[in-house]
């Protein structure tokens, strides 16, 4: 039964003030901690002001405005600290600020009018300073609130070792300091790549098919239209969107009942999920209207290549091969290589597609298992089958994900047949 | 080929656990056991206590020597290990680099050098 704040106000002012934290928390912390500047301390501030929210509302009733409460509550305690703390001078300064804090939010009346600072805070927690393997879980931890445990697990990491991590974060954004402020013309574009970057770092792992990790897809997306909805005309924000919602709708028909890979060309259509299918599509229009191609773009453009490939039953392979090729100028990986040879073995036969093989650098191929599968599939087209079921038997050594193992263990088996 | 993977990390970190981070630890590390096993990779795996529960056994001047304590006061412990069976050393540094502990702390890869079938003179 739903708490009814009319019949019992205890249970009705906690289920207010948890709807609050869900809702208002990531702009809550990043209010308090831009004037603060110290992402530690306005975690706590929040937990004391939604503590005192818990002791304080079912007698007085909720307030008209929760968040505008929760600030102010959030404020007096931190005056309270600075008044009490060794440090004068300092904290005469502080409570200078503090009561900045006080008045720029009494005004607001309710979360609208509330300044949204979670965009400075997202570009905080990816400053380059930051451990690029921490920025991600820094920003599901203070955008979204959600507890270290649970973003532990699904970075397969126990939770004392993330703590650490955190902790350390959040001094050395304290100590260094990093400013609470959106960059600047000429400085925003690689630290939109690098916020951009740590949220499709969330959603690669929660695609990676652990059980623990699955939520992180949605939080990534929820991430990624916080930050169009503050930066609207960045391509990029489009780019990531729709690459992401591109890989979601797909995810449903990536394994088949027996729990065996089953790649883009033997996918069926029917199984992807179409919300998210034109949520992609519209995505890179909308991108594209931005007329500022980057990374993301081409990636999520290289999606819609293969599944629109797969609908028409016609891919256009030299396309997708420019792409490839566009894409190993701003962004070389290894996967961008194998990719890239594997769309000159679609366009020109597998002669080409082997000769491309040959020139990634050993660096790239070696003990990358795509490496293996693809260049046994252009080894067993050109009729090599010994040398294929060889690279097959490589490639499944290297490869550490059960579903794609069965499919490779499957393509060896039907080498013999 | 038989590998054994090492697992160092600062102990420190897991000195004041609660039972819900053990928990969740056996979780993150039940998930990579269940796909070496999958796999057909496991062969063994163990999580030790922390290095103060040592207790060293030695020979000395012919009779038994038993030492309560660590060998070494570093805070980089053995913390457990896993023994792998896979086709070669690429193989075991790819599942060396999937492990949960190569991402808090350092895993030593040494391949097994017992002869092929064992130690002939154990049958």
């Amino acid at each position: 039964m739903p708490p009814d704040s009319r019949r019992d106000p205890v249970s009705g002012a906690r289920a207010v003030v948890e709807e609050v934290a869900r809702r208002s928390y990531g702009r809550l912390v990043a209010r308090i901690a831009g004037r603060t500047r110290n992402i530690a301390l306005a975690e706590d501030l929040l937990a004391h002001a939604l503590e005192r929210a818990l002791a304080v509302w079912p007698e007085r009733g909720v307030p008209a405005s929760p968040e505008a409460w929760l600030l102010t509550a959030a404020r007096n305690k931190w005056l309270d600290e600075l008044r009490s703390s060794q440090v004068r001078q300092r904290a005469e300064a502080d409570i200078l600020t503090g009561a900045a804090l006080s008045s720029a939010d009494s005004a607001g009346s309710d979360t609208g009018s509330l300044p949204d600072d979670r965009l400075k805070l997202m570009f905080v927690c990816a400053h380059p300073a930051i451990d690029p393997a921490v920025r991600a879980p820094l920003m599901l931890q203070t955008v979204l609130g959600l507890p270290v445990r649970t973003i532990a697990s699904a970075y397969l990491l126990p939770s004392p070792a993330l703590s650490q991590r955190l902790v350390r974060a959040k001094r050395k954004i304290l100590e260094s300091p990093i400013r609470f402020e959106i960059p600047g013309r000429c400085e925003i574009g690689p630290r939109l790549a690098d916020v951009l970057e740590a949220i499709y770092g969330a959603f690669s792992i929660g695609c990676d098919g652990s059980p623990g990790s699955a939520w992180m897809c949605h939080e990534a997306l929820y991430l990624c239209d916080l930050l169009i909805s503050l930066l609207p005309r960045e391509p990029e924000c489009w780019g990531l969107l729709a690459l992401m919602s591109y890989k979601q709708a797909r995810a449903p028909a990536e394994t088949d009942p027996s729990g065996t890979y089953v790649p883009v060309s033997g996918q069926d259509p029917a199984m992807w999920c179409a919300d998210a299918l034109r949520r992609g599509a519209g995505a890179l229009q909308r991108a594209a209207a931005l007329a500022g191609p980057g990374r993301f773009q081409i990636e999520a453009a290289l999606q819609a290549g293969h599944m629109e490939g797969r609908m028409t039953g016609a891919t256009d392979w030299p396309a997708i091969l420019y792409l490839y090729d566009i894409l190993g100028q701003i962004a070389p990986t290894a996967g961008q290589a194998v990719a890239r040879a594997n769309a000159a073995g679609e366009v020109e036969g597998p002669a080409a597609g082997l000769a491309a093989l040959q020139e990634i650098p050993a660096a790239f191929a070696n003990r990358f298992q795509a490496f293996f599968a693809v260049r046994a599939y252009w080894r067993a087209r050109s009729g090599d089958l010994v040398l294929a079921a060889e690279d097959y038997e490589k490639s499944i050594s290297l490869c550490t994900d059960l579903p794609v193992r069965r499919w490779l263990h499957q393509q060896l088996r039907a080498l013999a047949s | 080929m038989r590998y054994t993977l090492l697992l160092y990390s600062d102990e420190t970190l897991f000195a004041s656990m609660t039972d819900e981070d053990r928990q969740q630890s056996l979780m993150v590390f039940g998930e990579f056991i269940k796909q070496l096993r999958q796999a057909g990779a496991l062969v063994d795996t163990d999580w030790l206590q922390p290095g103060s529960m040592t207790t060293r056994v030695s020979m000395q001047n012919g009779e038994v020597r038993v030492q309560d304590g660590p060998f070494v006061d570093s805070r980089d412990q053995l913390g457990g290990y896993f023994v792998i069976d896979v086709p070669d050393l690429d193989a075991a540094l790819a599942w060396a680099g999937k492990c949960p502990a190569a991402r808090f702390g350092t895993i030593e890869v040494r391949p097994s050098g017992m002869p092929p079938g064992g130690n002939p003179y154990a049958a």
